[in-house]
């Protein structure tokens, strides 16, 4: 059964449920239920293996999500990720050592909503254009209001995401700030629609009037 | 603990507050890290966000769940 596509994309399964849990355990439990609904599925009907897959897993993470975040407002102290041991490899492909560093998965949980954060991430680390990202609109405060008010989508805490995400990375080059919920926004402009996030969080996150909606 | 003489101080006391603990380095979310044993087994997970070419950030996990999976590779892809 080694060409099952759920095999040959277990560890992309794996990376993308521990992106947005930044838990080896969860993200373990996570791909045992994408399994399940796998195996459930007629695969004539499937036009994408991989694709299909990862939408499973990145909607099974989403509602562990929403069970983990109420656990995790009474966590004491700041929140942080499970460290999975990774090969040196990793750390030569920039952009998959960025995005599961310790630092991206602890900014990632000082964000608003699960599903703001995990369409960041499902969509940072699968979607196969990153120069949508670079179309979707700034997330920037509104004038007059504080960013980290009442109401404010913006992470929490004060210090900021600025400090903890390494300069030198693309994040806080822009792009980064780019990607809070509003991501949503370019996913009408993938070339791959399925890999993007529902449509249930673009309706939660309206779009700006504003700012280019290609 | 903010600024870097104070986790300086604090750094420079590790061997009195912790002698017996073996320091040593591991690949961790594809960044280098450390790891400290204390008595034979893995008490904290030490990781570093370095911002241009410093260390910016310290975290220091030892929840015992969190490093439960420590002794095995994960692989990654994307």
């Amino acid at each position: 059964m080694t060409d099952d596509p759920f095999v040959t994309h277990r560890s992309l399964l794996f990376t993308v449920a521990y992106e947005m849990l930044g838990s080896a355990a969860d993200a373990e439990d996570v791909v045992q239920e994408t399994w399940l609904r796998w195996a459930d599925v007629d695969r004539a009907e499937v036009r994408d293996p991989r694709a299909y897959l990862v939408r499973i897993v990145t909607r099974q993470a989403l509602n562990r999500l929403r069970t983990l975040a109420r656990r995790r407002e009474d966590y004491v102290g700041e929140w942080l990720p499970e460290p999975l041991l990774t090969s040196p490899d990793v750390a030569e492909d920039v952009e998959l050592a960025e995005s599961v560093s310790i630092a991206m998965l602890t900014v990632l949980e000082t964000l608003g909503p699960p599903s703001a954060r995990s369409s960041c991430c499902a969509r940072c680390s699968t979607c196969p254009t990153p120069t949508s990202l670079q179309r979707s609109t700034r997330r920037r405060p509104r004038p007059g209001r504080s960013p980290t008010g009442p109401g404010s989508t913006w992470p929490r805490g004060g210090r900021g995401y600025r400090s903890i995400v390494p300069s030198s990375s693309r994040w806080s080059t822009g792009s980064w700030r780019r990607c809070g919920p509003v991501i949503c926004r370019c996913c009408s402009t993938c070339s791959h629609p399925t890999w993007c996030w529902s449509p249930t969080v673009a309706a939660r996150w309206p779009l700006p009037a504003s700012g280019g909606g290609q | 603990v903010v600024g870097s003489d104070r986790v300086a101080t604090l750094l420079s006391r590790f061997k009195s507050v912790a002698p017996g603990a073996v320091v040593g380095t591991v690949w961790l979310n594809g960044a280098l890290a450390g790891r400290i044993d204390l008595a034979g087994e893995l008490d904290t997970a030490v990781t570093f966000v370095v911002e241009d070419g410093r260390i910016a950030r310290i975290y220091a996990i030892r929840n015992p769940h969190k490093l439960a999976r420590l002794d095995e590779e994960a692989t990654l892809s994307r």
